[in-house]
């Protein structure tokens, strides 16, 4: 027999049902909002399609009426430059360098041709390729050059087509080789390129960063370099907050990758909202919870008192208090948690038939959570216990 | 063990001439001791301060040379479950709970004695038919009955009585008297026994005046 149970059974009527299905439906609120979030964010990212754990954005200034005729207003700043290291979405950023001197590229045969160019370089890790040919070294007479996979694409789909001329594939371009003439006037070098692969990430010529800085101290204007494209290294190319600060700065880049982050926005506010509602359930009915807990320690007053000089230390009587709380507590979260697996099992099988792929069981984040639900709601608890207890001692 | 009162006094009591306010009286280990006192001289408010209850008085109360107010709140119940035992005045049972669950009460949180000890002490104090009962439809004979047999189901160095019997008639009062003064000396224990009048309940070694 539980004598401090039975000495302290409270026969006035109860309403501790009513608060303690408030708090179930706060709970199950709460954990429904972080579950569902999380869900739509996996469907969203398709992680199981990622192949790289980051995205690469190439922005640049938007070039506006009044920025033509001063290139100068489409470099950035290095106040804006050092401004990235404030977004957390963005991992690691670099220039993107441009040569500062003339190229000619031709070549001689059937496929003769004579064009100007222009080069950019990227660090190598900012590359979506990585060919084995992708050095360049002082005294080097080949340089490898990185095309952009659109450029094969206008040809062979546009221009090969309309001029009745043979479409090409990566591979014969690549067998390809051209000279290169590097420099103005007196100052020039001749130079055998090479197509060493096609990039889907960068619409540009690339050459080794080794090269460009090479060139560039060479044949150069010895003008202090400007950067006008910047490469972003993020882990969320759709997190709302980069989308909004490019917009905000008015900074271009590729708009597919950025579109997810208005859906997420979308999601983002649906889903907080029910968070909200939950956290403002839950608050209520912990509010009320608190209120019957300090009615029922009130009511069993006199009982607490005698109980004090019959010799019951304090943490006996926090014990009878908070040791149903807690079992109420974790009773109510497991529900929640039950609640939540049936919906999750029925989301799988509803997003399955759309050909969605969704996870069958709840996700560990949502499991801590409740979890730390559990542990704060029990401490806050416990210590309104213990004072309103010590009150008899 | 010794419990000493040394220069104890209550502000509001009235000013007379007594052997315990303001004077140093030392209780001994195994001795009995009577205290006389008219109404309203202040027996129970002794018996409060000397069992932690009424902490508002002056001078000193030392139990075994520690005072007692500096004891912490869990030394305190500790001391009240294990070294002091008391039956109050106004008894201090809880009304809506049956006889035994009072007691049941206090033999669980030591558990000095088996449960089924509570039925042997019922019987001697002729209570065993109010065991069931509440409280509050036992007379208040039985009640304070009820009280004794909790008091007793500690273990103690000390016990405290303030007016035990007072509702009970001869019979009962020699019975209840025995038994405490048995489980008394089964402890070694001393009684300090707050009463009106003088009576011979016990082999008091002193006697004195509030």
């Amino acid at each position: 027999m539980n004598i401090i149970a039975t000495i302290l059974k409270d026969n006035a009527s109860n309403k501790q049902w009513l608060s303690m299905t408030a708090l179930f439906i706060g709970f199950f609120l709460l954990l429904l909002s972080i579950q569902l979030y999380i869900n739509v964010s996996e469907i969203l990212n398709g992680k199981q399609q990622k192949q790289d754990q980051y995205d690469y954005l190439v922005i640049n200034k938007v070039i506006t009426n009044s920025m033509m005729g001063d290139n100068s207003k489409s470099y950035f700043t290095e106040g804006e430059i050092n401004d990235f290291k404030s977004i957390h979405s963005i991992q690691e950023f670099a220039p993107i360098v441009s040569n500062q001197f003339p190229i000619a590229a031709s070549t001689t045969g059937d496929l003769g041709f004579y064009t100007q160019l222009f080069f950019e370089s990227v660090p190598e890790n900012y590359l979506d390729i990585k060919p084995f040919t992708w050095q360049w070294n002082e005294g080097d007479k080949t340089v490898p050059i990185i095309l952009s996979s659109d450029f094969l694409n206008l040809y062979n789909f546009g221009f090969a087509l309309s001029q009745g001329l043979p479409q090409l594939s990566e591979e014969s371009i690549q067998a390809l080789s051209f000279e290169l003439t590097i420099g103005q006037t007196t100052n020039t070098e001749v130079y055998r390129a090479e197509i060493a692969g096609f990039s889907q990430r960068y619409s540009s010529v690339l050459v080794p960063l080794s090269f460009m800085k090479y060139a560039n101290q060479k044949f150069g204007d010895n003008k202090p370099q400007h950067t006008s494209r910047i490469i972003l290294q993020t882990k969320e190319a759709d997190d709302p907050a980069l989308a909004q600060y490019l917009k905000t700065n008015n900074y271009s880049t590729q708009n597919e990758k950025l579109k997810m982050s208005k859906i997420k926005s979308v999601v983002q506010l649906v889903f907080g909202s029910v968070g909200l509602l939950g956290l403002f359930v839950t608050s209520l009915a912990f509010f009320l919870m608190s209120l019957y807990l300090e009615l029922k320690i009130t009511r069993s007053s006199h009982k607490l008192h005698l109980l004090s000089i019959l010799g019951y230390k304090p943490s006996i009587l926090h014990h009878h208090f908070t040791h149903s709380i807690l079992k109420s507590i974790a009773f109510l979260i497991l529900c929640s948690l039950v609640l939540l697996s049936f919906i999750q099992f029925g989301i799988h099988f509803l997003l399955l038939k759309m050909s969605i792929e969704s996870s069958l069981f709840i996700h560990w984040i949502t499991f801590a959570f409740a979890l730390i639900l559990f542990f704060v709601i029990y401490s806050i608890f416990k210590n309104t216990v213990k004072k309103l207890i010590q009150i008899y001692y | 063990m010794s419990i000493t009162l040394q220069q104890l006094n209550i502000s509001y009591l009235p000013l007379s001439e007594s052997d315990i306010w303001n004077k140093h009286v030392q209780f001994e280990q195994g001795g009995h001791y009577h205290i006389k006192a008219s109404s309203g001289s202040g027996k129970s408010t002794l018996i409060h301060c000397m069992y932690g209850i009424q902490k508002k008085y002056t001078g000193d109360i030392l139990y075994n040379d520690k005072n007692l107010s500096q004891f912490t709140t869990d030394e305190l119940c500790e001391w009240r479950a294990r070294q002091i035992s008391v039956v109050f005045q106004d008894l201090k049972l809880f009304e809506d709970a049956a006889a035994f669950e009072n007691i049941e009460i206090k033999r669980q949180q030591t558990n000095y004695y088996p449960t089924e000890k509570t039925e042997t002490f019922a019987n001697q104090l002729n209570i065993s038919h109010t065991l069931k009962r509440p409280i509050r439809t036992l007379s208040y004979g039985e009640r304070q009955r009820v009280a004794i047999v909790r008091a007793l189901m500690q273990p103690f160095d000390i016990l405290l009585l303030d007016e035990p019997f007072s509702h009970l008639d001869n019979e009962n009062r020699l019975i209840a008297s025995s038994l405490i003064l048995e489980e008394c000396k089964k402890r070694n224990a001393s009684i300090i026994h707050t009463d009106l009048e003088d009576d011979d309940y016990f082999p008091y070694i002193q006697k004195l005046q509030l």
